[in-house]
């Protein structure tokens, strides 16, 4: 009873020091965003202050608002590329058993696991003769390739999950694959096409490797370059530093915070399948 | 054979109905792979094998957009005997295995600790999961901040007497490695303690109850039964993880890029640096086809690691 109960209040005690490992600088860096630099220079951590917007008003600026143009451009443009090619693809695999879906499936893991900082290599020349370097197409479409093996490989098991009875009972009646796929098989995947949608536009939306490898002009680049930029610009200045980060952040938060309970249910059949 | 442009259920093909519903079906195939097939196809495929021609020829700036001079194994062995190419090996395999073990052992205890389903677990739970969401690059800049030489991180060692002087994380070669590599832990470990988290709560109660009855403290029911149990999920975990560790890039750029000198460099870093950095795009060639064939490994046991789960 006793050893019960001790184990019951350590166990407490982990999970809060697991939350405070986590919360406590996520905490730490809101507070710095409402600090003055001094302030910060004298004591990180302080906890009593006099807040102030001063660093949210020193960001927030034309140059942001145009970063976060082009993050929505660029986040947008590659989440509905990758799925209007992915989306199609998956289902094709979901129904190819034989060897030619094994061996593309190989490859699309192959593909997933290459890192973004080997493929901008080669493709900087491919965009080159493409005429893309430094237009948001050939960002967008490097953006794409690169998650689309993800795409595919996390919407085939949603696909997979369709009992085949359900097309060809839809078959017999006379309805052709096109109509099949669009009335009855696309409303049985919903769940893990929001699901992939989400999950490409928060990786996307944090992208920089490809924007500073294949753009050159200030003024097309996302907010992820301008966070990178700042901490050069600002130097130690961590309270402007800490208060874009957060505000580079809120879309991405907004979004978790809309599908939470799904996200986190989904990933976990997603990575144990 | 059934393959992928060939109809799965084989209609009478005798009948010119069924002719023409096989061919229709194929067509349907094709229309539906054919976009994804040409993204990847000019996008990831042909880039790979400009990249193994690049790795054989003599290509700088100027003539990356140009025509390119077969060299054979001169980028290779240029690159094999360089002695920061070598540490950067060591490095890698140091940072991967780190980030392996940590997010491994810390992904059990956080899978075993939120197990239980209260009100502070799941706010807990939310909270991990919320950081996995947020884009590298702004995590990079709140641990750069952490991490500082007057940062919370160093006043915390202080005050609490562990350390008796400031420690420069990022700004020393013997540090700033490890410094990215718990970061990388720090934001692998709610995915990995939610993944193991749903394997350990397949485990049949009764299992684990039989177990208790017989008199099992929970330390051995956790190492003899649950860890065995989910034997298959830990593997693919593994490899996941490893290949996540190995392409780090956005943590490296952000929070030392891969400094000072190399000594927060990986492969695949080295790569993109040679190439963007110094313009050496052969020898970035050579340093990539290094990393294409570590991933190429790691793919063949990921696949023979979810064969094995599936089996």
């Amino acid at each position: 009873m006793t050893n019960n109960s001790g184990g019951r209040l350590l166990s407490t005690l982990a999970v809060s020091g697991l939350f405070a490992l986590y919360a406590v600088p996520i905490l730490l860096v809101i507070l710095a965003s409402f600090k003055t630099n001094a302030e910060i220079v004298n004591n990180p951590s302080s906890l009593v202050f006099t807040p102030t917007f001063d660093a949210y008003r020193t960001v927030f600026n034309e140059d942001f608002l145009q970063a976060l143009f082009n993050s929505l451009i660029l986040a947008t443009g590659s989440t509905l590329l990758t799925l209007a090619v992915g989306v199609p693809l998956a289902y094709v695999l979901a129904r190819s058993p034989g060897a030619w879906g094994s061996i593309v499936i190989a490859v699309l893991i192959a593909l997933q696991m290459t890192p973004a900082a080997t493929a901008v290599i080669p493709q900087f020349r491919v965009l080159a003769a493409l005429g893309q370097l430094g237009t948001y197409t050939g960002v967008i479409l490097a953006m794409s390739a690169a998650a689309l093996p993800y795409a595919v490989l996390i919407l085939r098991p949603f696909y997979l999950s369709i009992p085949p009875e359900v097309e060809e009972a839809a078959q017999v009646d006379g309805a052709s694959r096109l109509r099949t796929f669009v009335s009855i098989v696309l409303p049985l995947v919903r769940n893990g096409i929001s699901l992939i949608g989400v999950l490409l536009f928060i990786g996307a939306w944090g992208e920089f490797l490809y924007p500073i490898s294949f753009l050159n002009d200030q003024s097309q680049f996302p907010l992820s370059v301008l966070i990178l930029q700042q901490q050069g610009f600002y130097g130690t200045q961590w309270n402007n530093l800490m208060a874009l980060a957060i505000l580079g952040a809120i879309p991405t938060i907004i979004i978790f915070t809309l599908v939470a309970r799904r996200l986190t249910s989904g990933l976990a059949l997603g990575a144990g399948k | 054979m059934t393959g992928l442009f060939s109809p799965s259920t084989q209609p009478p093909l005798t009948s010119r109905s069924g002719l023409l519903k096989a061919t229709r079906s194929a067509l349907f195939r094709t229309l539906f792979a054919a976009p994804g097939f040409i993204l990847l196809a000019i996008m990831s495929l042909y880039p790979m094998v400009l990249l193994v021609q690049m790795s054989v020829s003599d290509v700088t700036i100027r003539n990356i957009l140009g025509t390119w001079q077969f060299v054979g194994a001169l980028n290779f062995i240029t690159v094999m005997s360089s002695l920061t190419f070598q540490a950067v090996v060591v490095q890698t395999l140091l940072f991967v295995m780190l980030v392996l073990v940590a997010t491994m052992l810390a992904g059990l205890i956080v899978a075993v600790l939120l197990r239980p389903s209260g009100g502070f677990s799941l706010v807990t739970q939310t909270t991990l999961i919320l950081v996995w969401t947020l884009p590298p690059v702004i995590v990079g800049a709140l641990w750069k901040f952490l991490f500082a030489s007057d940062g919370a991180v160093n006043q915390f060692l202080l005050f609490t007497g562990v350390s008796e002087s400031t420690i420069p994380f990022l700004s020393q070669p013997s540090t700033a490695l490890v410094a990215i590599a718990s970061v990388a832990v720090w934001i692998g470990v709610p995915f990995a303690g939610l993944v193991l988290k749903s394997a350990i709560l397949d485990v049949p109660e009764e299992v684990l109850d039989a177990a208790r009855v017989d008199g099992a403290t929970s330390q051995q029911v956790l190492m003899r039964i649950v860890i065995p149990m989910i034997r298959p999920t830990l593997l693919i975990l593994g490899v996941l993880i490893v290949v996540g560790a190995f392409k780090a890039f956005d943590l490296i750029y952000t929070m030392t890029r891969g400094g000072p000198g190399t000594s927060s460099t990986t492969i695949p870093y080295l790569g993109y640096t040679t190439a963007f950095e110094t313009y050496q795009f052969g020898q970035a060639g050579a340093i990539s086809v290094v990393a294409m064939a570590i991933v190429v490994s790691l793919a063949i046991g990921y696949i023979f690691a979810v064969r094995q789960e599936q089996r």
